[in-house]
């Protein structure tokens, strides 16, 4: 049984629309509130809208999503995870998508994001990449980088409560072997994070001025595949265009679609709202979960 | 540190200037894949190849290190991975570069007496984590391909040797890419993130729009000589070892240059004097440590 729904969002003047959901919604479930995002610094919540958030009646608690974080925003997120301790917030979850974050703050019970836990399944062609290996091999690849016992004890140590992973259906399965609670994420699976954001570069602009420009995803259809031998474009063949899905950009983060809706043995759901628009389309999608 | 995946490389990389080679090793239990980090076919092939190319090698004071960098290990695969290190080892290889914190753990207890080098499949962005990757035993830590001058100016402070990118590497974060290609497919993936896109919604237009590619350090060379990185990195293995072996020249050249106290100018203006193709690369300002519009989009 699903005893968790997060709905998470990293732009905040979405928060009203989507407590309105949870209050129209009438859910059995607790539903929490993710604020940030995986893999930009620049979408650190402003710790009083986390502390707002923390005080509506209608919620079960809010999670904060901390992001992979490079050197140069390394003080201010060590600092800014300070601040948030100190609101002194009960029942926050702390997700962490860096190692060196993870290792060197203390924080209460973190959860360990997708930008620490792995799968080759989040590869859109790994059954091709996979498709000559033994079955120990190909099985050993589709499990979480955390099914691996030194680095699941070594994280452990480190502290995690939790791990949140991508809804797909070879990753889940491995993932609910492992002794700790698993989030899944719902919907679209993470398929690459970029330091350059592809959307930033796109629109030319220089973070953070493009804050307000990724709040909802761009699609991306494969034209041309850059050849290496050629070392130039060319269109996809049949069989490229068969393994090649849409790509998904919100900001720096590549997804693609998952359309795998058994989430039973997780510990909870998350659903990205930032890919969603109108929000209406959130509990629509959500009604298809097992 | 040069590229090889084969005798004829490494002879020709070393030739070339190379100080250090990276090399993996082909393991059978494998069909495609392989322990490192890249596809079977980026591997030197036997082991009495790997063992001809350590002797070529120190008989000219070169070092070699042992790709074992899978981003993924699990239990099953654990004794083949121990058996295919040890392998290396025994060859005589000079350093382990390792991809996976629990990896890291097992050569540590595995206690080789070889330096470990903490690969860019683990993503080191932050002093954190390289305070992580030193107590898990890394001598050397191989940053993420895309990191501005002045974090690698902070991080060099950390007390270890730091290894950055010199030539070509990744749009997107190594260890978290799932756009995998040269890894054995049968079927033409091309680079995917260097490939033209429909960008869809309101824009509707074909743009390469995942391809932050960034190719040449050259001009870099003397801050990151006065910053005191320890090795720059050319990627290649797999790639047309004519071309590495020029890039490795003009590389072995530039850096000489660098020390004999040539500034930024004068290295590009001998870089585009030996190689007229390289203005290809200025005129498309895919320049690593640089300010261009890649940089200028870092989150």
């Amino acid at each position: 049984m699903i005893f968790m729904i997060e709905l998470r969002t990293y732009n905040y003047s979405r928060i009203n629309e989507i407590i309105g959901l949870i209050e129209d919604a009438d859910l059995d479930s607790g539903v929490r509130i993710g604020l940030g995002s995986e893999g930009c610094v620049h979408k650190l919540p402003p710790t009083g809208e986390i502390a707002r958030v923390a005080g509506l009646d209608c919620i079960d608690g809010v999670t904060l999503v901390t992001p992979i974080t490079p050197q140069k925003h390394y003080d201010r997120c060590v600092a800014y995870l300070g601040e948030v301790a100190d609101l002194g917030v009960g029942d926050l979850r702390i997700v962490v998508n860096d190692l060196g974050i993870l290792y060197s703050c203390e924080i209460d019970r973190p959860i360990a994001g997708r930008g620490i836990v792995h799968t080759s399944e989040a590869c859109p062609w790994v059954d091709h990449i996979l498709r000559d290996e033994s079955d120990y091999v190909r099985n050993a690849y589709l499990q979480t980088n955390l099914n691996y016992s030194r680095t699941y004890a070594l994280l452990r140590k480190m502290g995690i409560a939790g791990i949140e992973v991508d809804l797909l259906p070879r990753t889940i399965a491995a993932a609910r072997m492992l002794d700790i609670p698993v989030y899944a994420h719902f919907g679209y699976a993470v398929v690459a994070y970029a330091r350059s954001c592809h959307t930033a570069r796109f629109h030319r602009k220089t973070p953070p001025e493009c804050m307000h420009l990724c709040n909802s995803p761009m699609e991306l259809e494969l034209r041309e595949i850059f050849d290496l031998e050629s070392l130039s474009f060319a269109p996809p063949d049949a069989d490229v265009e068969e393994v090649f899905p849409t790509l998904y950009l919100l900001g720096n983060t590549i997804y693609m679609r998952s359309e795998y809706c058994d989430a039973a043995g997780a510990d909870g759901v998350i659903v990205n709202c930032d890919m969603y628009a109108p929000s209406s389309k959130i509990l629509y999608e959500m009604a298809t979960l097992v | 540190m040069a590229p090889a995946d084969s005798f004829g490389t490494a002879r020709g990389v070393i030739d070339s200037g190379a100080d250090e080679i990276y090399l993996g090793l082909d393991d059978r239990n494998f069909v495609n894949l392989n322990l490192s980090g890249r596809g079977r076919g980026c591997n030197v092939p036997t082991l009495p190849e790997l063992e001809g190319i350590i002797e070529f090698a120190h008989d000219r004071r070169v070092l070699v290190d042992y790709a074992v960098n899978t981003p993924f290990l699990s239990d099953e695969l654990e004794e083949i991975f121990v058996s295919h290190v040890m392998a290396g080892v025994d060859a005589g290889v000079d350093a382990l570069i390792v991809g996976e914190p629990g990896a890291m753990q097992l050569v540590k207890e595995m206690d080789t007496g070889l330096p470990v080098h903490a690969s860019v499949l683990l993503n080191t962005f932050n002093i954190g984590q390289i305070e992580l990757l030193k107590s898990l035993g890394a001598s050397k830590i191989v940053l993420p391909f895309k990191i501005a001058l002045d974090e690698i100016r902070a991080l060099s402070k950390a007390g270890v040797d730091l290894e950055i990118f010199g030539q070509f590497g990744c749009s997107n974060i190594n260890g978290t890419c799932h756009l995998i290609h040269s890894a054995g497919e049968s079927i033409n993936l091309g680079i995917p993130c260097r490939a033209n896109y429909l960008v869809g919604g309101r824009v509707r237009q074909v743009h390469p729009i995942l391809d932050a590619g960034t190719d040449c350090s050259l001009c870099s060379i003397p801050d990151l000589l006065e910053i005191g990185v320890s090795a720059l990195k050319i990627v290649g293995r797999g790639m047309n070892p004519e071309m590495i072996r020029e890039i490795v020249r003009i590389y072995r050249a530039c850096i000489d240059l660098a020390l004999a106290g040539s500034d930024a100018g004068e290295i590009k203006n001998y870089a585009l004097a030996e190689e007229p193709i390289w203005q290809l690369l200025c005129e498309q300002k895919r320049c690593k440590y640089l300010k261009t519009n890649i940089s200028d989009s870092y989150v």
